[in-house]
């Protein structure tokens, strides 16, 4: 590892100076992920019945290797000579799911995941090194688990599916304690707020419900219908809110998806929804500045106080970086492939971007 | 049965082999389900579990030992008793992407060969004879409505659509009519215009006539389109969306005697979230489909009644980068029951992941001469027009395995 690099790493994230330090191949399209705090250790879930734990240990976080392989190569009639590739990143896979894995939740003290799959089961692991079975199931919703996310307080797990259902559960013995059925279609995200008090689920037609825990008694609903379109022409429901954060102190909450509709019932155009919680009031409307087909799949708060969202279609995959007051993203850096990045997550330092890649592949970006 | 099996021999013996075929085919019924779009076959009757190609869902058992379906098919996997799955439909792409490939399903022929018509016509030519009610009726999705389907059978046989299971518009008799004084009205243009045909004939005037019949028909039996005279139990059973109505509508339209009905679900066009939009479409209609093919059984109308169900195309084994699934003509399923089809059978087999087909490769032009002689048509036959024209493409054959 040259200096360079090793300054490059343990600086403060810079969006301007953004690129792809290591890359971990899965033969599968990865569908969701989550980092661990210091962006070392990843959990993905993927276009097969596992949960993957890559975890890099005492290999660097950027990967020399990468990293030569991607410089620019100079114009000659010798052809470069072959860069070995570097280690494997250590893998174990979690046995427990019968179906793709696309909703991941890491608790906030990291000792705990908790994944959902595509046939309605959650499952609850231990992230101790070399724990391949999960610490719980439950047979959460009928048909897709949508959403899973965990309380402040570790405690309690959230889950929402394509059943129209958000449901609570105790962590400590698997009990329903509470189970939400308003929305009336597919829920496609939750979340707790950061006090621990209040629970958010968003669902397909851009729906946002605020309910109190642990009561469960709803408290108002927030309007991301902008993320939702009904297709006239193919007689389908197009778009909802398919990534969900609020920031640290809980003062803002963002909503991400796409606008309209394009093509044959495809989602239009990327957008992000920035609102004030307490009020409910939209601040802001984030757009990318060049309008391309794209969803925002996901969206994060970065310690610095940006927003980070990963999308993309199949036309091409997008990091946009956003900053309240400002309508188009102050950086955008395009992903290596054409595909959507599906999911990302942030490293609690703010120094790692972990993507999860449609083309078989997590990626870190720092 | 003997006593029917000996009246069947009489009229054979009285009557003319190909008039005694014809009569026999005249006692027949149709029901098409057209699902709209491009049904996968991965997600629906040809499941490939746990594969590269196979995406998220399951396999489950069905009424029939050793066949699965995908677990979004659970209400009809329990029809498979009375189906028929090709897993091994194919045709050839065609330029026009959805349109013409559905034609192609519907009329056996590639639409680069002109303008042919759809089954629905064809039945309400050869099947319907002399009745009082429409042959041929289509209930089409919200945005779907009448287009030209009949090519050369001319328009008194093209389809009467029903948008959205609605009635015909304009079939309520105007109040300062009495229905006696329509009636009366219509014969002395009937008279008119009988007198005009007899020296002047012509496939105009013919669809000028009949299009004053049809009006006149939909008009006297406006209560066939009444979905909700149906029991409000059934009504339950079959769903209060559209496609439960749809159904229940063509259970109704098939019970009074209509030759040939028609139904279509949209949209299964997945190039994004293939496995969403197939959970929420299939959702919709695994349900009221099964429960139709459950009741056309129990009221003893299925011997008569073949059941055809279809799409213009398949879908990709590769997920594409939106987890959608693109268009795939290299096989697909279709699954027929009822009337002259021998059920509880899968016919073909696609490779491991569904990439190619194994076994017994079916061309859309077979499937379309296997629903003719499904009713008892010979689909060797020809229009009975001057010119001749073969029923269904000379090249391709009914698939012999498929019939009973």
């Amino acid at each position: 590892m040259s200096d360079a690099t090793t300054a490059k790493a343990t600086e403060r994230l810079d969006p301007k100076t953004l690129r792809l330090v290591r890359e971990i191949k899965h033969d599968r399209g990865v569908l969701t992920c989550r980092v661990t705090d210091d962006g070392r250790r990843i959990f993905a879930g993927a276009q097969d019945e596992f949960v993957h734990d890559w975890n890099l240990g005492e290999l660097p976080l950027v990967d020399e290797a990468l990293i030569a392989k991607l410089a620019p190569k100079p114009k000659t009639k010798t052809p470069p000579p072959e860069i070995p590739a570097g280690p494997p990143v250590p893998q174990t896979t979690l046995v427990g799911h019968d179906s793709w894995v696309q909703a991941m939740a890491l608790s906030a003290d990291r000792s705990q995941l908790a994944t959902g799959d595509y046939v309605g089961r959650v499952a609850v692991w231990s992230t101790k090194p070399g724990a391949t079975k999960p610490l719980r199931t439950i047979e959460a919703h009928v048909g897709s688990v949508r959403s899973v996310s965990l309380s402040p307080d570790g405690k309690l797990l959230a889950t929402a599916g394509n059943d129209g259902a958000v449901r609570v559960w105790s962590l400590a013995d698997g009990r329903e304690t509470i189970k939400l059925d308003e929305h009336g279609c597919h829920v496609y995200q939750t979340a707790f707020h950061p006090d621990g008090r209040q629970l958010i689920s968003a669902d397909l037609k851009g729906v946002v419900r605020h309910f109190e825990l642990p009561s469960g008694k709803l408290l108002r609903t927030l309007d991301a219908g902008a993320l939702y379109t009904y297709s006239e022409k193919y007689t389908v429901d197009v778009g909802g809110v398919r990534g969900l954060a609020f920031n640290a102190d809980g003062s803002q909450l963002a909503c991400a998806g796409a606008v309209g509709e394009k093509g044959i019932a495809h989602s239009g155009n990327a957008r992000v929804l920035l609102f004030d919680w307490k009020s409910g009031k939209l601040l802001q409307t984030f757009r990318p500045e060049k309008e391309v087909i794209a969803t925002a799949w996901g969206v994060r708060f970065h310690p610095d106080g940006y927003l980070v969202a990963a999308g993309g279609s199949r036309t091409g995959g997008y990091l946009w970086f956003w900053r309240e007051g400002t309508e188009t993203e102050f950086h955008l850096h395009t992903l290596t492939t054409r595909g959507p990045g599906f999911d990302l997550d942030l490293s609690a330092d703010g120094r790692t971007i972990c993507v999860a890649h449609f083309d078989g592949a997590v990626r870190l970006y720092a | 049965m003997l006593a029917g099996a000996a009246g069947a021999g009489l009229v054979s013996r009285l009557v003319e082999p190909s008039v005694a075929a014809e009569l026999e085919a005249k006692k027949k019924q149709v029901l098409i389900v057209l699902l709209n779009g491009g049904l996968s076959q991965f997600e629906s009757f040809d499941p490939k579990p746990k594969t590269d190609t196979g995406g998220p869902f399951r396999a489950i058992p069905t009424s029939v030992p050793g066949t699965h379906f995908s677990e979004l098919l659970p209400y009809t996997a329990q029809q498979a008793h009375r189906l028929a799955v090709v897993r091994s439909v194919f045709a050839e792409e065609v330029p026009g992407s959805h349109a013409a490939a559905r034609d192609y399903v519907e009329t056996g022929r590639s639409p680069v060969l002109g303008s042919y018509p759809l089954l629905g016509p064809v039945y309400s030519k050869l099947l319907a004879g002399k009745t009082d009610l429409p042959g041929n009726i289509h209930i089409t999705p919200s945005r779907g409505g009448p287009r030209a389907d009949a090519a050369f059978l001319g328009p008194q046989h093209a389809s009467i659509a029903l948008t959205n299971g609605d009635a015909p518009r304009n079939v309520d008799r105007p109040a300062m009519f009495s229905a006696d004084a329509d009636e009366a009205r219509y014969h002395l243009r009937d008279l008119a215009d009988l007198r005009f045909s007899q020296r002047r004939r012509t496939a105009y005037s013919e669809a000028y006539h009949s299009s004053y019949d049809r009006a006149m028909q939909l008009i006297r039996r406006k209560d066939l389109f009444d979905v909700a005279q149906e029991p409000a139990k059934d009504q339950d059973r079959y769903g209060t969306h559209d496609f439960g109505r749809h159904c229940l509508l063509a259970r109704r339209l098939l019970s009074e005697g209509v030759t040939c009905v028609k139904i279509t679900h949209s949209n299964y066009d997945s190039h994004m979230e293939n496995f969403n939009f197939h959970l929420e479409q299939l959702g919709e209609f695994d349900r009221p489909f099964s429960t139709l093919l459950s009741d056309l059984d129990e009221r003893g109308m299925l011997a008569n009644t073949l059941v055809v169900l279809l799409t213009e195309f398949g879908r990709t084994p590769k997920i594409m980068p939106d987890l959608g699934r693109d268009h795939y003509q290299k096989s697909w399923s279709v699954v027929l029951g009822g009337c002259g089809i021998q059920p509880g059978g899968v016919l073909g087999k696609t490779n491991a992941n569904g990439t190619e087909i194994a076994e017994r490769p079916v061309h859309v032009g077979d499937m379309w001469h296997t629903y003719l002689q499904a009713v008892g048509l010979d689909s060797r036959g020809t229009h009975d027009d001057r010119n001749k024209i073969p029923l269904a493409a000379p090249e391709r054959a009914p698939v012999k395995e498929l019939l009973s």
